[in-house]
């Protein structure tokens, strides 16, 4: 009998641990590419007033987040959104309209890669 | 490197923790689900160990994951009889009265050579010898020896009491849990009418009967459920 509460008791803890993921890392991807999405906007804009708040945000917030991925998701599909990330505050000015345009652009696939990773189902 | 380290003596505990609660039989002769549960349970293992860039719970979920489904399919199965045979198979009867039976060594894939080895490590050499040998769920061969071939114990003194009493073939189970094997009851040359009417003799009937053993002198025995 304490094997089978054990089990069961298991099941629910894989499956509880199964859903607390997949809505973590949904957020904080999700809010990922709002960011990106948001600075992309404020970047064809030409809004560099606010953009690299935006961006400093956006970089605060995935630092924040990336040791509850690290839990869930392959380091390296992590550390590739971040090495790009590195690099876009350096761009946050009107003389690099065009490659901050391809940095965002290449965050916003990365973070898709990994949420593609995460959420496929075979 | 401690990460390395950590996730090694997590991982043995982890291990630890699984077979305890899997269960001795997981550590003797395997029954299929068991065998592929422990190979599986095993690679699984060594991933976390290995590449450190891979997420720890994603590596331990699988193993627990594999770990309460096996508890949980064996407990269906003891609930159960159709689905244990579907999950474990069903003993084979490979030689009867000292007859080889080629057609189920056939089905099973085994060779006579594979029998005569099989038999060998069980102490027997000419399958005359043998008045039962089944070919049990985890692949290993159970033997009932004829009782000429049996050794001298203490009780073979006696074995003449047990002849008359109708002992010379082994009992098998006909009835588990309720439910009448069919298999068996040709392998003992038993018709189902005639368990209904020991049955009936005996006072109960089938959904009573955890357990009814009869051998082909038509010698049982009944084990009736507990009322609890």
């Amino acid at each position: 009998m304490k094997r089978i509460l054990t089990s069961i008791f298991l099941l629910i803890l894989v499956f509880s641990t199964a859903i607390y993921s997949t809505i973590k890392v949904d957020t904080i991807t999700s809010n990922m590419l709002m960011y990106i999405e948001k600075a992309q906007k404020e970047n064809s804009a030409e809004d560099y007033s606010t953009l690299p708040k935006t961006i400093e945000t956006m970089n605060n917030y995935y630092k924040k987040n990336q040791n509850t991925l690290y839990a869930f998701v392959r380091r390296d599909y992590i550390n590739s959104p971040q090495n790009s990330f590195c690099t876009i505050t350096a761009y946050s000015e009107k003389d690099y309209k065009g490659d901050l345009d391809a940095e965002l652009e290449r965050a916003k696939t990365q973070i898709y890669q990994l949420r593609n990773l995460f959420f496929d189902l075979l | 490197m401690f990460l390395t380290l950590n996730r090694t003596v997590l991982i043995y505990c982890i291990i630890i923790f699984a077979m305890r609660i899997m269960g001795k039989r997981q550590l003797g002769e395997l029954q299929p689900s068991e065998l592929v549960s422990t190979i599986l349970i095993s690679n699984l293992a060594s991933i976390p160990i290995e590449s450190p860039e891979l997420p720890f719970v994603n590596c331990i979920a699988p193993i627990l994951l594999i770990v309460s489904l096996e508890i949980l399919l064996s407990v269906l199965g003891t609930k159960s009889k159709k689905i244990e045979t579907l999950i474990s198979g069903h003993a084979k009867t490979v030689i009867t009265d000292g007859v080889i039976n080629q057609n189920i060594l056939k089905e099973l894939r085994f060779t006579v050579d594979d029998l005569l080895s099989a038999l060998r490590m069980q102490g027997v050499f000419d399958p005359k010898d043998v008045s039962l040998a089944l070919v049990e769920t985890n692949g290993s061969l159970s033997v009932y020896k004829t009782q000429d071939a049996t050794e001298v114990t203490i009780g073979f003194f006696d074995s003449e009491k047990e002849k008359e009493e109708g002992m010379k073939s082994p009992l098998l189970p006909i009835i588990v849990d309720g439910v009448i094997d069919k298999e068996v009851l040709k392998d003992c040359d038993i018709k189902e009418s005639w368990v209904n009417k020991a049955l009936k003799i005996s006072n109960t009937n089938k959904k009573e009967v955890y357990l009814m053993l009869c051998n082909k002198e038509k010698k049982y025995q009944i084990v009736k459920k507990n009322a609890n």
